[in-house]
């Protein structure tokens, strides 16, 4: 029956227009992301060096090429070594030999930052920092957020008030001044806090949103046919409800996923932002700080509103779909 | 209705309760800074332990069976100086620090011990005597230097009484003598106790606004006084100029006062109840909150208290958050409105497309490429700010409109020649203003990151810098006075909004909800 009806929920949003444009784009972005070290590195993807070898260098590290550039490590192999070379041999980490704030050529698609990066690189392997924190951290906060605010809705009474208020001190904190308060009680600055973090208080926006959602739909009359049927308020919840909150909620979800990455740009404006060497899209515009001008702002700012739009198409498709 | 509110109202206690507990649950992780090589590195071992002291964490959580007062460090430092141990060194200057407080429990015990056990304690508390003014060659012989304070304590034992602490710290207040002074130097720390109370007392609101005999000297010199002596007794650098203002000499009063918050159980002893009292008070969360409520979150670390600041700062981002979001919101509703009741597909599609660029489009760049324009303005801030927030209420609003639009009621009554701004005002806006004021009020946490990058930009001096500052610094009592403040804002708005939802819709207002339920 479940079966059944996805089944034909799957095969109307796939006809839909908005839906296929969308999952294109979205696709696109995530093939780009999945394979930036085989596009843009300036390690190899396989090397055989003096009889051992290596895969990747995310899979496993080669400390002898550390902080070495693509013409070095070619420098260093001998006749017996090869080496599988990505598409550019440029990382996104260490500076090229060209100078800074280079205009786009061959060599370097997107031209060079304000410290010689290449723009092409940092921007592939951001894209995968980027979605990977947006996608963790939204499909994190949906997943909190949908059950505690079905749950606070549905029950009511004790575990209404319970969850609201538990929801309302997390949700109190706002992002920024948890971030930093974690940020300043930490050694060292981790991934980990900051994904729990955003997380937490996304999660507790949804969960709001959820409550009155499902308090909503309950003064409803069918709810009321159904409570008399005698289901459970649980059952009516997430059985009977969740097709009607799931317009509602998949616009949350993409605008989470969205707001995640715009406050992670926030963050990262404000030296709070993902830990890493590695370029995020917020960290990326942050170099307006160094004024950066035009060429290096405007593809993390395409490539999110692309991302955005693409799930936003998604989104829309998907409540058109459930409205027939 | 009246009593909900109420209810409601008093719910606040335990959120800001539940907000204590969430940032005391994370500052109990915060690494110790004793055992971080970095930090003892730099500061040395005597700081880093200051530091870990200061930070309640050498108390346990929430429970403590055994609260360490004078009466049990004098226990430790005799023992460790008996044995002369490895620890004897940490003894003597622990015994040096708690000064006149100690004497009262340590002289008496003197005869107990061995003789050369009781020559080494002797020489031990020359530093106190030479505090006290009465030092001599005596107190450096070991000779003579237990004799010597043997004779003291036979002389002056009966001034180490509290009465007597209380008097010399009035008389210093009331007329600033230097014999005043050399009288309550002479009880040493055994005062700080009825100074911090005097100092306490002099600040209360009362004593700023009863009438004062003319004989009475300024509260101000009489605080400075005290704090002057306390400086003297405990070795701390935090002395005040004579002609030091107002400001400066209450923010000095802010730091003694948690400077004793922290080191009181060197210099009192616990006896009877208060030792039970102890148990509770002397814990890491009992002290903490004590920093958070009585003190006003306590100081920075550049030394200001950190009430001033927040009340300084947090006006200007406040008012540019809410203006921000209620231009936003209020754009919204009516271009939801306006789209649902045209219904035309490529204006609905443009709209739509504008607004996620905007979304889409990081605060920071929109607002450095304007404020590069057209020079910063604390009004384009706010549109900028607004801009971005413009896409989320739009189309959760569109969603909502829509379906009134094309409900059943509404065809009927369009076929019965209503018209649309009959539709729109009767019926889209009150629907749709529903679910956008519960959204508007979580909008608040979320825009307060966007409001610190506008701030940043458009060079305000408001919360925002002093939050990076604070990070920066690892100022915590900044960030947990911000989190309590923001905590408060945002739960008076969100009750706010839950009477405005009642009052829009009937149907949700407590009373009807409960009712149909207990039908059902």
């Amino acid at each position: 029956m479940i079966d059944r009806e996805l089944r034909e929920f799957l095969g109307r949003l796939l006809g839909n227009r908005r839906a296929q444009i969308g999952a294109i784009a979205l696709s696109v972005i995530a093939f780009f992301s999945i394979f930036a070290e085989w596009i843009a590195s300036d390690v190899p993807i396989y090397v055989r060096y003096q009889g051992s070898s290596y895969v990747l260098p995310a899979i496993t590290r080669p400390d002898r090429f550390r902080d070495m550039r693509a013409d070095q490590i070619k420098a260093t192999l001998g006749p017996d070594d090869a080496a599988l070379w990505p598409l550019l041999r440029v990382g996104p980490e260490a500076p090229t030999t060209d100078p800074p704030l280079r205009a786009a050529s061959l060599s370097h698609l997107l031209g060079t930052d304000a410290f010689g990066r290449d723009v092409f690189a940092r921007l592939l392997h951001g894209t995968r920092v980027s979605l990977a924190l947006g996608a963790t951290v939204g499909a994190l906060s949906l997943l909190i957020g949908f059950a505690l605010g079905g749950v606070a809705g549905a029950l009511g009474g004790v575990w209404d008030s319970l969850i609201e208020r538990l929801v309302e001190i997390v949700g109190v904190f706002p992002a920024v001044v948890a971030v930093a308060l974690v940020r300043a009680l930490e050694r060292r600055p981790s991934l980990l806090s900051l994904i729990v973090v955003i997380a937490a208080v996304n999660g507790a926006n949804i969960a709001r949103l959820t409550r009155v959602l499902v308090l909503r739909s309950l003064a409803e009359e069918w709810a009321v046919a159904a409570q008399a049927t005698g289901a459970s308020p649980l059952r009516i919840a997430f059985r009977h409800l969740a097709p009607h909150l799931a317009p509602a909620l998949a616009i949350a979800g993409v605008l989470a996923v969205g707001s995640v990455i715009l406050t992670e740009t926030s963050l990262s404006f404000l030296d709070l932002g993902v830990p890493s060497k590695i370029a995020t899209w917020g960290e990326m515009l942050g170099e307006i700080r160094w004024g950066a001008g035009a060429p290096i702002l405007l593809p993390p700012i395409i490539a999110l509103a692309l991302t955005v739009g693409a799930l936003y198409l998604i989104a829309d498709a998907i409540r058109k779909t459930f409205e027939v | 209705m009246l009593r909900h509110a109420l209810r409601r109202l008093l719910w606040i206690v335990p959120i800001l309760i539940g907000v204590t507990l969430t940032s005391f649950a994370l500052l109990s992780y915060v690494p110790d800074p004793a055992e971080d090589p970095a930090v003892v590195a730099t500061l040395g071992t005597e700081h880093a332990l200051e530091l870990k002291r200061s930070r309640f964490l050498d108390l346990p959580r929430f429970f403590n069976e055994r609260p360490l007062d004078v009466v049990g460090r004098v226990d430790d430092a005799l023992a460790h100086l008996a044995a002369d141990d490895r620890f004897a060194e940490s003894a003597r200057t622990t015994l040096v620090r708690l000064g006149g407080a100690a004497l009262p429990y340590l002289l008496p015990r003197l005869d107990a011990l061995e003789p050369a056990a009781r020559a080494r304690v002797a020489v031990a508390l020359s530093p106190i005597a030479e505090r006290m003014g009465i030092a001599s060659d005596e107190t450096v012989d070991p000779e003579r230097a237990v004799a010597f304070w043997n004779r003291f304590w036979v002389d002056r034992a009966i001034d180490f009484r509290p009465a007597n602490a209380k008097r010399a710290a009035r008389r210093l207040s009331v007329h600033g003598t230097q014999t005043r002074e050399a009288d309550l130097f002479e009880l040493d720390t055994f005062a700080l106790e009825q100074i911090m109370a005097s100092l306490v007392e002099l600040s209360s609101p009362a004593a700023t606004f009863t009438p004062r005999p003319p004989t009475l000297p300024e509260p101000l010199d009489a605080m400075r006084r005290l704090m002057a002596a306390a400086a003297h007794v405990t070795g701390r650098e935090d002395v005040l100029t004579e002609d030091a203002a107002e400001p400066d000499v209450l923010a000095s009063l802010q730091r003694w006062r948690e400077w004793w918050l922290v080191h009181q159980p060197d210099y009192t002893a616990y006896a009877g109840p208060s030792r039970f009292l102890a148990m509770l008070t002397d814990t890491q969360y009992a002290k903490w909150a004590e920093r958070v409520v009585l003190l006003g979150f306590g100081t920075s670390v550049d030394g200001t208290p950190i009430l001033e600041k927040l009340r300084d700062r947090a006006p200007t981002t406040l008012l540019i958050m809410t203006s921000a979001i209620s231009l936003a919101y209020t754009l919204a509703l009516a271009l939801a409105v306006v789209s649902a009741i045209r219904s035309q597909r490529r204006a609905d599609a443009w709209l739509l497309g504008a607004s996620l660029t905007l979304f889409a489009t990081p605060t920071a760049c929109l607002a450095s490429w304007s404020a590069h324009h057209a020079g910063p303005s604390a009004l384009l801030g706010v549109i900028v700010l607004g801009a971005s927030m413009v896409l989320s209420p739009l189309a959760q609003g569109r969603l909502l409109v829509g379906e009134v639009v094309r409900s059943d009621y509404v065809r009927a009554g369009r076929a019965l020649g209503m018209g649309p701004v009959r539709i729109a005002f009767r019926h889209a806006l009150r629907i749709g203003l529903l679910p956008l004021v519960a959204l508007a009020s979580v909008e608040m946490p979320t825009a307060l990151g966007g409001t610190f990058v506008v701030e940043k930009i458009f060079g305000v001096s408001a919360l925002g810098d002093e939050t990076v500052r604070a990070v920066q610094a690892h100022d915590v009592a900044w960030l947990v006075g911000l989190a309590f403040l923001t905590a408060l804002f945002v739960t008076v708005t969100s009750i706010a909004t839950d009477f405005a939802v009642a009052a829009i819709d009937p149907r949700l207002s407590l009373a009807a909800l409960r009712h149909r339920r207990m039908g059902a």
